[in-house]
């Protein structure tokens, strides 16, 4: 079994239309499917059916994440393992999500919901897929972003959701962060050779502390913070700042539901055997200093209190 | 029909501001044209950062305000980036505001 991909993310939003402006004009999303009640985005130069689904909701927040998986068997092994485990899983038919075949999703201990499935439908870079030219167009405005990085959610338990998917599905946990008396407070994972596609760090279950999308080169991230402030987008005090942890140039702001979206440039990566990279630690003192923002060497309390 | 009313908050210290808002426009929008820039974060009613308390008075929200948070908080709660008044209100806000305006320095730079 194989976990290979962080595909999607979908979120609840509380005004669908100025919510779809948003990740169109703002972040730079191509359009790809819209219903009643949803809409899915692309980047230009990624191929499936969408990384980001909006529904019209009462509320903001996470409705639940895509992971795609390398084997069409893996979707069965998963939910077996995860209810083995205790968790409670349900089948997602093929189409129930636009582009998205059938799956199995799962309720992690953190209270959020993932669905493994293998099969995306392909539509496509927006350049094409024969001789494609090698610049992309602006979309809307805004230069073209190179796909959706990672999440950062919020629980009660860090640990106990990083040890589930450590060690049931073989997530590879790159850096953790703990308090003085060695519990985990916050943990970074991935399934590629990124330093994160789903980080989890205190806070009320089932929470959404941000959404990342990675941008070509940290220049973007400054012309991009130039952008945001001119269109009066809600901004982060701290940013345009660098994390000291994975290194990355980064701005965040959110969109029109509060949800919190970050561009950010310049994450190492880490190549070679997946899930046998080790592991990176830091101590309170560190992840509230220089490791969360390197330049300021201190965190906005408002930066890890306010999730939607 | 649009009304207008006095908005009154007051933090900790007992230190108060007022504004008159008008039932077309928010709280948080109407102060930060007086100049004050009151604790705020996604300023979209998603986020819960702007959370304070009514002690007098009526209110209604204006814009859409995430139920994750209104779930969360008990009565009298009132997240000022989406409320508009419905009389006149009192509020006790957690967290001081900044004055962004009528000083050289801002008070956030003034406390370094």
């Amino acid at each position: 079994m194989a976990v290979t991909r962080l595909n999607y993310v979908s979120l609840y939003v509380t005004d669908l239309d100025l919510a779809k402006k948003h990740y169109e004009e703002v972040v730079g999303l191509r359009v790809t499917d819209v219903t009643k009640n949803q809409v899915y985005f692309q980047s230009s130069d990624s191929q499936n059916h969408h990384c980001v689904i909006i529904n019209a909701s009462d509320r903001a927040g996470i409705e639940h994440i895509g992971f795609k998986v390398s084997d069409p068997s893996d979707i069965k092994e998963i939910k077996l393992v995860s209810e083995n485990y205790g968790l409670e899983t349900s089948d997602v038919s093929a189409g129930e999500i636009l582009g998205i075949g059938e799956g199995v999703k799962i309720k992690l201990p953190s209270g959020h919901y993932l669905n493994f499935f293998y099969h995306a439908d392909v539509i496509g870079y927006a350049n094409g897929m024969f001789n494609p030219k090698s610049i992309a167009d602006e979309v809307m405005g805004v230069n073209p972003l190179s796909h959706l990085d990672h999440l950062l959610v919020t629980c009660e338990d860090p640990a106990k959701t990083i040890k589930f998917l450590q060690e049931v599905l073989d997530f590879n946990v790159t850096e953790t962060a703990s308090a003085p008396d060695g519990s985990i407070i916050a943990g970074f994972t991935t399934v590629g050779n990124t330093m994160h596609n789903i980080a989890f760090a205190g806070g009320p279950n089932g929470g959404l502390h941000h959404i990342a999308f990675y941008v070509y080169d940290r220049a973007d991230v400054i012309r991009r913070t130039d952008l945001l402030k001119s269109r009066n987008v809600p901004t982060m005090e701290f940013g345009l700042t660098r994390h000291g942890i994975a290194g990355v140039t980064t701005v965040y702001f959110f969109d029109p539901s509060g949800n919190r979206n970050e561009f950010q440039c310049g994450a190492y990566e880490t190549p070679g055997v997946p899930n046998r990279v080790e592991l990176v630690t830091w101590d309170v003192d560190s992840l509230m200093g220089k490791g969360g923002f390197y330049y300021e060497a201190a965190v906005e309390p408002k930066f890890f209190q306010t999730v939607s | 029909m649009t009304s207008t009313y006095q908005v009154t908050i007051r933090a900790e210290d007992g230190q108060e501001i007022s504004s008159q808002v008008s039932t077309s426009e928010t709280i948080m929008n109407a102060f930060d044209k007086q100049g004050y820039a009151l604790h705020a974060s996604c300023k979209s009613g998603g986020c819960g950062a702007c959370v304070a308390q009514i002690l007098t008075g009526q209110f209604q929200y204006l814009l859409p305000m995430s139920a994750n948070k209104l779930e969360r908080v008990s009565d009298g709660a009132v997240f000022l980036c989406r409320a508009t008044p419905q009389s006149n209100l009192m509020i006790q806000a957690p967290k001081k505001w900044i004055v962004k305006k009528g000083s050289m320095f801002s008070d956030a730079l003034r406390d370094i």
